[in-house]
């Protein structure tokens, strides 16, 4: 019983966390996508949306593989305990991936700048 | 029953953490549209988009590792209201600790990309000034037919 609290806690939190930071990277990432390819607002818009569901379908597989190896909980402490372990793990893997991306566009933005000039 | 002054423990410290994350990202990119606006030279949209992207890392990072320090292992703790109060303490400490170094350290990205992008700017002006001598210089150079005649 402690268990089935603790997954429907977890599922609902994590599934909203990952949508909705989705939808803001998706939508202020618009205008780097746009800078990068110019030209062509069609293909943005698909580079946009393929990147956006790369980045669900990589954190909802991490998501669904965490409940595969929860521990079994014994009290109260146990569930809030696990939960947040597994919610910060979810968030620092986020957060790495989200700082990454945007060193990865500085990088693209800078040698893009360098051949223009 | 045993375990509930650790309950007691998670549910003081949680919304703290949640508050302290909150204010201090609130009270940085509030005031980093600023700097960013310096950064891209005026460009709002990008700005924006910079800044909120920078507040959703700042966001991620710091509540992730809130969350991730929070367990109490109870093998360490004896029941009191005293453990519970230093462990709390330190947790917490440690964790503000920790987001004044983050503060500190995006105050440094500002600072340094606002540098570099003034650094850039005046290298441009420089660039266009050059160009404009060159430009008004060639009719120096050329012999001047009306002088002549």
């Amino acid at each position: 019983m402690n268990n089935l609290i603790a997954y429907i806690t977890y599922l609902i939190v994590v599934v909203t966390a990952i949508l909705y930071v989705g939808h803001l990277c998706y939508k202020y990432g618009h205008v780097y996508v746009a800078q990068i390819i110019p030209e062509d607002p069609q293909l943005t818009h698909q580079v946009n949306k393929i990147l956006l569901a790369g980045y669900y379908l990589l954190n909802i597989g991490y998501g669904i593989y965490a409940i595969s190896i929860w521990d079994r909980l014994h009290n109260l402490a146990d569930v809030i305990e696990s939960v947040m372990t597994h919610l910060a793990y979810i968030t620092l893997i986020l957060a790495a991936m989200h700082y990454f991306n945007m060193l990865v566009i500085n990088i693209i933005l800078k040698q893009k700048s360098k051949t223009n000039i | 029953m045993e375990t509930s002054k650790i309950v007691i423990g998670y549910f003081i410290y949680l919304p703290i953490i949640l508050t302290l994350t909150f204010f201090v990202s609130r009270t940085l990119f509030k005031n980093g549209k600023i700097f960013m606006l310096d950064i891209f030279h005026g460009r709002e949209d990008i700005a924006n988009s910079t800044n909120k992207l920078f507040e959703v890392g700042f966001y991620l990072l710091n509540i992730g590792f809130g969350l991730w320090m929070l367990k109490i292992s109870s093998s360490g703790f004896n029941e009191t209201y005293q453990n519970l109060i230093e462990i709390l303490s330190t947790k917490i400490g440690g964790f503000s600790i920790y987001l004044g170094v983050m503060l500190f350290f995006n105050m440094m990205l500002f600072f340094r990309g606002r540098k570099r992008s003034k650094v850039s700017r005046q290298q441009s002006v420089i660039r266009d000034r050059m160009f404009e001598q060159q430009q008004t210089k060639q009719p120096y150079n050329q012999p001047r037919p009306t002088q002549g005649s």
